[in-house]
C-alpha cells in the first residue's frame, strides 16, 4: 500500500508461520497521521488484532516489529525500532525498543513492520531479502547463545536473534539485535514459542525524505546541539547511563537488598566513574547517534558491551554484591542467554530475601556471590528446580511462596534499579505504566526529582501532571524513531549546569506547582501549536521526512492517543485501576524511618493521574476520551 | 581535615577520587582545593552538585555551610538520566 508521505516504505509484511505464507498488511494514511509508527503503530496493529484474552505463549499472540519515520534517514539516534506483543512475564501489551542495525535493515528490504502470527512447525528462521521472505531450518541455530547465533548467520544484513532463555520460554527472554537487546517483558519467549530463532533483514531501498534540504539542516544543527549539552554531549558519551550510580545513592535512590533501602555503601565500587577508571576500552552506540552512550568492556579477553546502571544497581546495591568484575562478567553471560537483566536480577533479589524469611529455602543470599553465574545458566536452560522457578518471574514465585509485600514488581515486571520512596512521582509512574515496572514507560520523574534536577522528591504536589506530560512526550518521540535519550537535550544546560544557581533554585522549587498549567496544556494542546526546534527538534524532524504537519501540542496529543491506545488493550487482557500497584514495602513501610513522607502515596497519586488521563475511576479511557483522540 | 571525594566527569578529567582540605566553611574548603589542585578552580567547583555529610547544599547554607575536621564532602559533576 503506497503512502503520500516520506520516510516510510509504506508497506508492512505478514507473515503466517504456521503455513509459511506472507502478504501485505493494509496500514492506511490516515492510520499514519494518527499512530505514526514504532510503539504506537504496533499497538494499533495489535489491537486491531487481538481481541481477546489470550495466553501470551499461544500460537494467537502476535508479534509486532515496526520501524518508525525517522528510522533509516540518518536524523540523530534514529536506528531504534519497536518489537510489541502479549508479554509471557504480565499477560499484558509489551513494547520494547531496541538499538543495532536490524530496524534500518528492515527498512532496507522495503518494510516499516512485520505483523508475525501463527507458529512454525519446525525450527525456523526468516531470511527477507525485498520482496521475498525464506522460511529456513533452525536447528543448527538452536541452543546457540545470541553471540553464536548472529555469527553463524553471518553477513552484513540486519539481524535479530533469541538466546537459550527464548528457546526455553523465560518469562523475561530478551532479544537481541548486535550487542542491542529488546530487553524487557520477556518478548524472545513469544519468538521461542513459535519456533522462530531469528530474522535476518536486507534489500536496496532507500529511505526519501520529503524534504531533504531541511532535514540536513535541522540534522546538523540538532547533532551540534547533542553534543554542546553537558548530558548527551559529556555524562552519556564519557560515563554512560552507569554514571548515575553515585547520584543515586546520595539521594536515596539506589535500589539497595531488595529495595529495602535507597542507599548502599559500595556504590563506589560500582559506579560509571570506577567502570571507566578500570574497565572500559571504548565508548560504542547505535547506527547515527551522536551520543553513543554504550561501554565497551573486557570479559575473558573478549571486548563485549559493558552494563548499563540498572544492570549495575540490581546486580550490584539489590544483592550487596560490590565487586563489579562480576558484574560485567555477569551481564555479559544474560545477553548470550539473551535474558532481562533487570528480570534476571530482580528475581534474584527477591528470591534472596525469601530465602532470608525462610518461605523458600534455597541456595541464594544476599553478598553471596559464588553461584549466581551457575544460577543464571539454569535459569536460561530451566535445567533445575531453581533455576526453572526463576525463570517464571517474580509474580509467579509469590504465588507460590508468598513475600507479596517486598515482590518488587509492577504488573508482574521487575522495577528497575531507582528506589522511589525518594522519588514519589517515579512511584506513580511505575504503578500505572502500561508495561509494569519500566522506568522510562513510567514516565522517568526521576530525572526531575534528584538526578538531573531537584524537585521536591516527596511531595505529591504536581508529580500526577508531570507524569502524564512525560508518558506522553516519550511515547511520541519513540513512534517517531528516535532514542529516548535524545529528550534529555530538552532541559535547557544551564539548569544541568548550574545546580546551585538561582534560576535552577527558583525552577526546583516552582516546578512541582504547575501541575495546573500543565493539566490545561495537556487538556488543550492545540494552545501548545508551536515548534521549538531548539528546544524538541522531534516534530520538526519528523516533518520534514514525512511531510506531516506536527508541532509541540500534536506530540503531545500523539503520545496521549498512544498511551490511551495502549491502556484500552490491556483493558481487554483485564486491566483496571487494581493493576495500577506497588508492593506494600514501597507504599506502607517508610525509607526512612525519621521522614514520614519517605513511602509512595500512591492512592492520592493515582486519583490525580486518573482525572489528569480523563480515566473514569477504574482507571479506564472513558467513551469521551476515546472520541476525542479518534481512536477506531 | 575534611575528606573531600569526587564523583562523575570531574573525577575523570582530573584523575583525583579523593583529597584532604581544610576550612572552616565550605567556601574555605572550595579554595584550600584550588591552592592544591589549580585545575579545579572554586568558579567551577561552585557549579557541581556538592553534599556535606550527605546532604545536599541546598538544605544547608551552601557554601557558608560550617565544616568540621571530621566531615566528608562530595563533590559531583551533574548527571541526569539513563
Ligand atoms: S543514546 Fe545510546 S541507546 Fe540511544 S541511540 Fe545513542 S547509543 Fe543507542
Amino acid at each position: 500500500m503506497a503512502t503520500k508521505y516520506g520516510g516510510y516504505t509504506g508497506k508492512i509484511l505478514k507473515i503466517n508461520l504456521s503455513d509459511s505464507s506472507y502478504e501485505e498488511y493494509p496500514f492506511s494514511d490516515r492510520e499514519r497521521e494518527l499512530y505514526l509508527g514504532g510503539k504506537i503503530m504496533a499497538a494499533k496493529i495489535l489491537y486491531d488484532n487481538i481481541k481477546t484474552k489470550i495466553k501470551p505463549l499461544s500460537k494467537e499472540n502476535i508479534l509486532v516489529i515496526t520501524t518508525s519515520p525517522l528510522t533509516g534517514t540518518g536524523t540523530p539516534s534514529s536506528s531504534r525500532f519497536n518489537i510489541s506483543s502479549i508479554s509471557p512475564l504480565t499477560g499484558l501489551l509489551c513494547s520494547s525498543n531496541c538499538g543495532g542495525s536490524f530496524g534500518f535493515n528492515l527498512k532496507r528490504a522495503g518494510y516499516d513492520g512485520l505483523v508475525i502470527c501463527g507458529k512454525a512447525k519446525t525450527k525456523t528462521y526468516l531470511n527477507i531479502t525485498n520482496d521475498k521472505v525464506e522460511f529456513l531450518p533452525a536447528d543448527k541455530l538452536w541452543g546457540m547463545t545470541t553471540g553464536e547465533a548472529q555469527e553463524a548467520l553471518g553477513g552484513k544484513s540486519g539481524k535479530i536473534v533469541i538466546g537459550p532463555a527464548g528457546e526455553n520460554l523465560v518469562r523475561y527472554a530478551c532479544i537481541v539485535s548486535e550487542e542491542r537487546a529488546a530487553g524487557r517483558g520477556g518478548l524472545g519467549a513469544v519468538m521461542g514459542s513459535k519456533n522462530l530463532k531469528a530474522i535476518v533483514a536486507q534489500g536496496n531501498f532507500v529511505s526519501q525524505a520529503k524534504d531533504k534540504e531541511k532535514l540536513k539542516k535541522l540534522s546538523k544543527k540538532w547533532v551540534k546541539k547533542l553534543k554542546e549539552h553537558p548530558l548527551t554531549g559529556e555524562q552519556l558519551p564519557k560515563l554512560g547511563t552507569a554514571g548515575l550510580i553515585s547520584k543515586m545513592h546520595f539521594k536515596n535512590l539506589l535500589a539497595t537488598k531488595n529495595f529495602s533501602y535507597g542507599q548502599f555503601e559500595g556504590h563506589d565500587k560500582i559506579n560509571g566513574e570506577y567502570m571507566a577508571e578500570h574497565h572500559l576500552i571504548k565508548n560504542s552506540g547505535c547506527i547515527s547517534c551522536p551520543i553513543k552512550c554504550g561501554r565497551v568492556v573486557e570479559v575473558d579477553g573478549k571486548q563485549v558491551k559493558g552494563p548499563e546502571l540498572e544492570t549495575l544497581g540490581l546486580l550490584g546495591a539489590n544483592i550487596l554484591n560490590d565487586n563489579i568484575e562480576l558484574i560485567l562478567r555477569w551481564n555479559h553471560l544474560l545477553d548470550e542467554m539473551g535474558m532481562d537483566t533487570i528480570s534476571a536480577a530482580g528475581c534474584l533479589s527477591f528470591a534472596m530475601e525469601l530465602n532470608e524469611k525462610g518461605l523458600w529455602k534455597n541456595e541464594l543470599e544476599f553478598g553471596k556471590t559464588d553461584n549466581i553465574e551457575r544460577i543464571i545458566k539454569e535459569t536460561a536452560f530451566r535445567s533445575s528446580a531453581i533455576g526453572n522457578t526463576l525463570a517464571d518471574g517474580t509474580r509467579e514465585m509469590s504465588k507460590k511462596f508468598g513475600g507479596e509485600d517486598f515482590c518488587i514488581s509492577s504488573k508482574g515486571m521487575e522495577i528497575s534499579a531507582y528506589e522511589p520512596r525518594s522519588a514519589v512521582g517515579q512511584g506513580l509512574g511505575y504503578a500505572v505504566s502500561n508495561r509494569g515496572g519500566c522506568h522510562l514507560n513510567a514516565g522517568y520523574l526521576v530525572v526531575l526529582e534528584g538526578l538531573g534536577l531537584s524537585i521536591n522528591q516527596y511531595t505529591h504536589w504536581g508529580k500526577a501532571a508531570l507524569t502524564v506530560t512525560f508518558q506522553n512526550l516519550m511515547e511520541a518521540v519513540s513512534a517517531g524513531g528516535n532514542c529516548l535519550f535524545t529528550t534529555y537535550a530538552v532541559f535547557p544546560s544551564f539548569l544541568i549546569d548550574k545546580p546551585n544557581g538561582l534560576i535552577t533554585r527558583i525552577v526546583n522549587k516552582v516546578m512541582p506547582y504547575l501541575g495546573g498549567v500543565l493539566y490545561l496544556a495537556l487538556k488543550f494542546p492545540q494552545i501548545l501549536a508551536v515548534n521549538l526546534p531548539f528546544i524538541l527538534p522531534h516534530p520538526v524532524a519528523i516533518n520534514a521526512v514525512t511531510g506531516m504537519k506536527l508541532n509541540f501540542g500534536k506530540m503531545l496529543r500523539l503520545g496521549e492517543r498512544g498511551y490511551n491506545l495502549e491502556r484500552l488493550f490491556n483493558k481487554r487482557m483485564g486491566v483496571n485501576a487494581s493493576w495500577d500497584a506497588l508492593p506494600k514495602r514501597l507504599t506502607d513501610e517508610l525509607q526512612d524511618k525519621n521522614n514520614p513522607k519517605s513511602k509512595v502515596p500512591l492512592e492520592k497519586l493515582k486519583k490525580r493521574y486518573y482525572k489528569i488521563r480523563g480515566w473514569d475511576i477504574d482507571g479506564l479511557p472513558t467513551e469521551k476520551l476515546i472520541k476525542k483522540l479518534g481512536i477506531e | 581535615m575534611a575528606t573531600v571525594k569526587f564523583f562523575g566527569l570531574l573525577r575523570i578529567q582530573t584523575g583525583i577520587a579523593e583529597a584532604k582540605a581544610e576550612g572552616k566553611t565550605l567556601k574555605e574548603v572550595l579554595y584550600d582545593i584550588q591552592r592544591q589542585y589549580p585545575s579545579m578552580t572554586v568558579k567551577e567547583l561552585k557549579k557541581k552538585v556538592i553534599y556535606v555529610n550527605g546532604k545536599d547544599i541546598n538544605q544547608l547554607k551552601f557554601f557558608r555551610t560550617k565544616i568540621n575536621p571530621n566531615d566528608e564532602i562530595t563533590i559531583m559533576s551533574p548527571v541526569s538520566g539513563g
